[in-house]
């Protein structure tokens, strides 16, 4: 209960943060990172539930098609933990989680994009907005995710504290 | 393929399933209670969080608008430049306007041959008060005539070229010039002495007063006769002296003339 707790509450703060930075846009998608960051703790298959519902809140404040971000998030998320528990035997190093951070942003912007456009195509999505299209902006937001990821590694440290202090 | 066993994958699995379920329920309408309750939800936070966003903003916002400030500042300094420039320009125009006008004015009524003549510029570099004006030989300029500004003489020709001529301004110290008391008939000599104009060689018995008009007394050379030179300024004699002696102040402003009139006889 504790760990549902803590999660729902660093979602909806992560959510909040991202609304509050109008000013910087294109953002940073903070809950897209809290999902990845979670995906490299190996044993542990919270990061699943972490991606799914900060999918599902990206999708409800999204204009685009709603799941996109919901599936794009989940399959991402599992594609880094399979390849942090498959191909790094020991914790990975700053440098390589952000390389992974950033092939992981490239992987979701594509799957968003794709999935946008499937369904304009074949499903109800009347008018297809390519919110994440590969243009500067995208690129730019993929950076400001290399600079923002640090902060959100330190609330995923802060939350393992509060779950460690609780049981 | 033995990741497909985990618990992870069964959860992947899932959840994409359950993904897939929203999705469809999205797209028949069946969601919009639980989306309503999802969007409802982080409102507070993002109200107060978003609290602390417009503070920062506010303060970056303050910077940009000093930066923006800055250059609107400079911009219109610029602009005030220009315009002051402008402004010079137009005063300056304003000026020659109505020396141009005052100019006509006396050249309409002056019962003398006159040659308008603009000031090239002053001589600076010989020692004496004296300018140059752009009219000469072939205008009928000739040394020794009388140059005046307004109607008021302000020297004689020194010198005259093709196109240019030399003018010695009456407070040059080599001008010797007869001049005399307006409605006295008392006549002296008038020199120039840099700092101003001395009219001296005045017989005792001739009354003299701060205020009284010098006029040219045309005894000898080209100058005309009645020509307005300025006004008596200070007594410089005493009672005991054997002949008086006076300032004259010109009623011209001899160092800013622009236009001139020389009179051909």
């Amino acid at each position: 209960m504790a760990k549902i707790a803590v999660y729902f509450f660093s979602i909806i703060l992560l959510f909040a943060a991202n609304s509050a930075l109008p000013a910087l846009a294109p953002a940073p998608n903070l809950l897209f990172l809290f999902a990845v960051l979670y995906a490299f703790k190996k044993n542990e298959p919270d990061f699943l539930w972490i991606a799914f519902f900060s999918g599902f809140l990206l999708d409800v404040f999204s204009g685009g098609a709603f799941g996109a971000y919901m599936v794009s998030l989940l399959i991402v998320a599992f594609m880094v933990n399979y390849a942090t528990r498959n191909f790094f035997s020991a914790d990975p190093n700053p440098a390589v989680m952000l390389a992974v951070i950033f092939a992981a942003n490239l992987s979701m912007l594509a799957l968003v994009y794709f999935i946008n456009l499937m369904i304009a195509r074949f499903g109800s999505l009347a008018l297809f907005s390519p919110q994440i299209s590969l243009g500067s902006e995208a690129w730019i937001s993929v950076g400001l995710n290399l600079i923002f990821a640090p902060l959100v590694y330190l609330l995923t440290i802060f939350d393992d504290h509060l779950l460690k202090a609780g049981t | 393929m033995r990741f497909i066993y985990t618990k992870q994958f069964v959860i992947f699995a899932v959840l994409l399933a359950v993904s897939a379920l929203l999705m469809f329920l999205h797209s028949t309408g069946d969601l919009r209670a639980i989306e309503s309750a999802a969007a409802e939800t982080p409102r507070p936070f993002i109200y107060v969080i978003s609290g602390f966003g417009k503070g920062a903003e506010n303060i970056f916002s303050y910077f940009s608008s000093v930066s923006l400030l800055n250059k609107t500042n400079a911009d219109l300094k610029n602009q005030v430049i220009a315009l002051r420039e402008e402004n010079a320009l137009l005063e300056q125009y304003k000026l020659e306007n109505n020396v141009l006008k005052q100019e006509l004015d006396y050249r309409s009524g002056a019962p003398f041959k006159l040659v308008l003549a603009s000031v090239v510029g002053y001589d600076t570099a010989a020692n004496s008060d004296a300018m140059v004006i752009a009219a000469g030989m072939g205008q009928g300029v000739s040394t020794g005539d009388a140059v005046v500004a307004q109607g008021v003489l302000i020297g004689e020709i020194s010198e005259a070229d093709a196109y240019t001529s030399k003018v010695l301004l009456l407070t040059d110290p080599s001008v010797k010039l007869e001049a005399g008391i307006s409605g006295t008939g008392d006549n002296g000599i008038l020199r120039g002495d840099y700092s101003g104009i001395t009219l001296g060689m005045i017989s005792q018995a001739a009354q003299i007063s701060k205020g009284q008009e010098v006029i040219s007394a045309g005894l000898s050379g080209k100058i005309p006769s009645g020509l307005l030179i300025g006004t008596i300024g200070d007594i410089k004699s005493n009672k005991s002296d054997l002949l008086q002696s006076a300032t004259v102040l010109s009623s011209a402003e001899l160092s800013n003339l622009s236009l001139v009139d020389v009179i051909i006889k």
